[in-house]
């Protein structure tokens, strides 16, 4: 079944689709099919460009490829070749009985212009461009079959790219022939028999992004055709390091690791290439900021964020989690009050915008390609983007060639920790906290463990103590439990022994959490008992820490450094107190503690304390 | 499903497959094999042990008055309709996740089982029980012919498949009959699953048409002979209020010149 195209060309630039009617290619052989259609075309046409040859070449393109759509090389060849106004395309419809209707009146070209930004820098599945242009536009009810008409005058008139969904990687040295999904770049495909209807073969799908809409290997993906490099070669003026840092009021510790990011990122763009090769400095540019909990990570992005911008290019913060987005993107926007600063994570209004600064979650990166100057990765450890390929595959995508790329982190997972042993990574510590005060080492308290608590159901003196010491103190307690099972109970047993005191707790699956945490900020409750949910990214004034069953498996020697990170982070209280209960000091609490002397010990060395 | 060197999860709690989580679950002298499933989530799955009403196939309480006739003869469903049921489903239909189909079919043995006691065909029984799946040129049996229930062709094209003709195949492939497409579904209608269940009744009869070239040819072909009585089996995925099936049994019984008994067989049973 086949459905004849027509582009005319009235301009240089302007092309009108028109359609004729239907041919079905079982009953006609090609060469009477030609003579039909040469009947449909009256005679308006002078020379009609040879059909047969573009026959099998079309049939090859689409069985092997599952692509629709005629590379432009192949067009312009034949189009010079039959140096006519008049050219023709063909390409299989997907249904039988599918109602044509009369093309719309509105120009491909003038089309494309209204909805050119949506495109920018993305990687769009059809279905996701067809929704941006009927929810966006109120106007404009488009169809997919009319959306069809549309990209195919644009791929033709080099203004987009269209991918399928899964294709064939090459791969020259070797025997297997390996699909991968375009999208999230998945190389192992699952082969199911499964008949497609929608392209009439046999067709796979990829499995790891299912839940972001179906790819598969007949969907296409549409992409802006990238501009070309020469504009961006201009150099740009680029101000001395003290210009960027000034603002912003930094610390010593701060201000050294800035310097020494800024120094080596703008000797890399003022050099041309040659020089660069010659010197040895071509290696992509990586950073890994290793600063303590409570360093101020966000306020050493601000220099970096602005000598990119000065250059002209587009900056990345990715953030694995959601409601870091929505907190962080109010700060930016204050510092950099003359830029936009888009937003995007699950539900958010700016999807379609574009603009300079973007701050997302890293599931949001899937429909994005290759637009990325600076890319900064902050808590690149956290759930979920740690240890999930496809978000770390995306990631690179994202990137520009010649970008750069920095990660920033609170504590080193092993692998990490092995590529800094052996400077595969090019690392900057920070080994001090914004307030000049040296981290609070854990203690470690030998004590029952919780199942035996609960079951003799009396508290151990040594929790005993704790409780008193910190509400003596004037401080609020965090009591971190490994499973949610026993959070109701032993919040039960606290509210019998301690009845002066508020007691509460929360967890993953808690509606009210929000609230519970902000009650707790306003010391409304004086202990919350949580799971390793509130483990990162909250900062309460002046509090204790007390870790139950410290020795269990699920505690590693990152989740210690993060939870013993919460204590003593304000200006007020720089010295809170950390208690691991459990029954044996096991390899991870102590590589934990050897962490935390280890960066107080570097910034003693440094000199960085208050004296 | 369990392979060495490779990792594998179940589909419903996504839990890593271990070696012991292999094992069959055995109900009404069948082995069931649910390879895609972990053994706690296996044995949690609502199967229907004991049926209230015989003709609909009821597990609870069957309010509708249900009596012989002569279009939909019976139904016969394996799973009550759960919320991890109603998850999977979801997640095959509408997200297009065609493992959970493939982990769902297998137990579509417990109402063929029934069926085929029901209909005395013990001999196919016991193959049935003992093989699992026939292999390929085997000779077909003559007295059981498989469709399904149909979807428009905008739903077709969109999704790429239709979930009651995956699981129709896999039941034709069971019974070793053929697998014959009789219907379609006019365009231009709506979903039918958040109607009234009067409402329903009064928009599914004129949804579902016959393919005249299809049961011409089958017409041409058994209306000479004298023979038993042909069983037609219709396959959906849920069976609610059971309009739908007798809407196609209805079309089917119309046009058809042969002696034959229809019966519905579905997965979940609401």
């Amino acid at each position: 079944m086949y459905v004849l195209i027509v582009l005319v060309k009235e301009n240089e630039d302007r092309w009108v689709v028109k359609k004729l009617p239907v041919i079905e290619q079982r009953r006609y052989e090609p060469l009477e099919c030609y003579q039909k259609i040469e009947g449909y075309i009256n005679n308006q046409i002078n020379q009609v460009w040879f059909i047969n040859q573009s026959i099998p070449l079309v049939k090859a393109s689409y069985v092997r490829d599952k692509q629709v759509f005629l590379s432009t090389k192949q067009v312009k060849r034949w189009m010079n070749r039959a140096s006519s106004k008049w050219s023709i395309g063909w390409y299989k419809l997907l249904d039988k009985n599918i109602k044509l209707k009369k093309s719309d009146d509105i120009d491909a070209v003038t089309f494309w212009n209204s909805i050119k930004h949506r495109l920018e820098g993305k990687l769009l599945h059809i279905y996701e461009l067809q929704r941006s242009i009927t929810y966006m536009d109120n106007r404009i009810n488009i169809t997919l079959d009319q959306l069809y008409d549309y990209l195919f005058v644009w791929s033709w008139l080099d203004l987009i790219e269209v991918y399928s969904g899964i294709y064939q990687k090459p791969a020259p040295f070797t025997f297997k022939k390996r699909l991968e999904c375009r999208r999230c770049l998945n190389t192992d495909i699952k082969k199911w028999q499964v008949h497609c209807y929608s392209c009439g073969s046999e067709c796979y799908y990829c499995e790891q992004c299912l839940q972001l809409g179906k790819v598969k290997s007949c969907s296409l993906l549409i992409s802006n055709r990238q501009q070309d490099q020469k504009a961006n070669l201009a150099k740009p003026t680029i101000h001395s390091i003290a210009h960027y840092i000034q603002p912003y009021h930094l610390s010593d510790a701060q201000e050294d690791a800035v310097k020494q990011l800024l120094e080596s990122i703008i000797e890399y763009y003022q050099l041309s290439r040659r020089v660069r090769k010659l010197r040895k400095k071509d290696k992509p540019l990586q950073y890994l900021i290793w600063a303590v909990t409570g360093a101020g990570k966000t306020e050493m992005i601000f220099p970096l964020i602005a000598l990119f911008l000065s250059m002209k290019k587009t900056v990345l913060i990715a953030i694995p989690r959601r409601d870091v987005v929505q907190e962080l993107q109010p700060r930016i926007a204050k510092a950099f009050p003359t830029y936009k600063v888009i937003s995007l994570y699950g539900g958010s209004r700016q999807v379609w915008d574009f603009g300079q600064i973007y701050v997302t979650t890293t599931h949001q990166l899937v429909r994005f390609s290759s637009y990325f100057d600076l890319v900064i990765l902050d808590e690149m450890d956290a759930f979920p983007y740690y240890n999930n390929k496809m978000l770390s595959r995306t990631l690179k995508r994202v990137q520009k060639d010649k970008s750069c790329f920095v990660q920033l982190t609170a504590t080193l997972p092993y692998k990490e920790r092995l590529q800094v042993r052996f400077r595969q990574l090019n690392y900057i510590k920070v080994p001090v906290r914004y307030h000049r005060h040296p981290l609070p080492i854990p203690e470690f308290v030998k004590t029952a463990s919780l199942f035996s608590i609960l079951q003799a159901h009396a508290i151990p003196p040594t929790l005993k103590h704790i409780i008193e010491q910190s509400h003596q103190r004037g401080a609020v307690l965090f009591i971190f439990l490994q499973r949610k099972v026993y959070l109701q109970p032993f919040a039960q047993l606290l509210k019998q022994n301690f009845s002066y005191l508020a007691i509460s707790y929360t967890f993953a699956e808690d509606v009210d959490r929000e609230v519970k945490v902000k009650q707790f900020r306003e010391r409304k409750i004086d202990i919350l008992i949580t799971t390793s949910i509130l483990e990162r990214g909250v900062t309460i004034k002046k509090s204790d820490i007390c870790i139950m069953d410290a020795h269990q498996l699920a505690y590693t020697r990152t989740a210690i450094v993060q939870m013993a990170g919460r204590a003593g982070r304000s200006i007020e209280d720089p010295k809170g107190f950390v208690y691991l209960l459990g029954l044996e000091k096991t390899a991870e609490i102590k590589g934990a503690i050897k962490d935390i002397k280890h960066m107080n010990e570097l910034a003693r060395s440094k000199g960085y304390f208050k004296s | 499903m369990y392979f060495i060197g490779e990792q594998s999860y179940c589909i419903q709690c996504h839990k890593l497959l271990t070696m012991y989580d292999n094992s069959k679950v055995f109900i009404e002298n069948i082995n069931i094999k649910l390879t895609y499933f972990c053994l706690s989530c296996k044995y949690s799955l609502p199967y229907i042990h004991k049926v209230k009403c015989t003709i609909c196939h009821a597990h609870q309480a069957c309010y509708n008055s249900c009596t012989i006739n002569q279009e939909l003869r019976q139904n016969f469903s394996s799973v009550a309709y759960n919320d991890e049921v109603k998850e999977l489903l979801r997640t095959f239909k509408f997200e297009g996740n065609v493992a959970a189909g493939q982990a769902l079919s297998p137990l579509f043995l417990l109402p063929i089982a029934r069926y085929l006691k029901e209909t005395k065909q013990f001999s196919l029984l016991k193959k049935v029980i003992r093989r699992g799946l026939f292999s390929y040129g085997e000779g077909t049996s003559s007295y059981n012919i498989v469709t399904s229930v149909p979807i428009s062709r905008q739903r077709l094209i969109e999704r790429g498949f239709n979930q009651a003709t995956f699981f129709a195949k896999h039941v034709a492939n069971r019974l070793n009959a053929p697998f014959v497409n009789f219907l379609y579904r006019e365009d231009g209608f709506e979903h039918i699953s958040h109607l009234n269940k009067h409402e329903r009744e009064r928009v599914v009869q004129h949804l579902y048409k016959i393919k005249q070239d299809t049961i011409d040819r089958l017409n041409s072909k058994l209306s000479d002979r004298e023979i038993k009585p042909i069983n037609i089996i219709i396959v959906d995925d849920i069976y609610t209020t059971g309009n739908t099936l007798k809407a196609c049994a209805k079309e089917i019984k119309r046009s058809t010149r042969f002696p034959c008994q229809i019966y519905g067989i579905t997965l979940a049973r609401a």
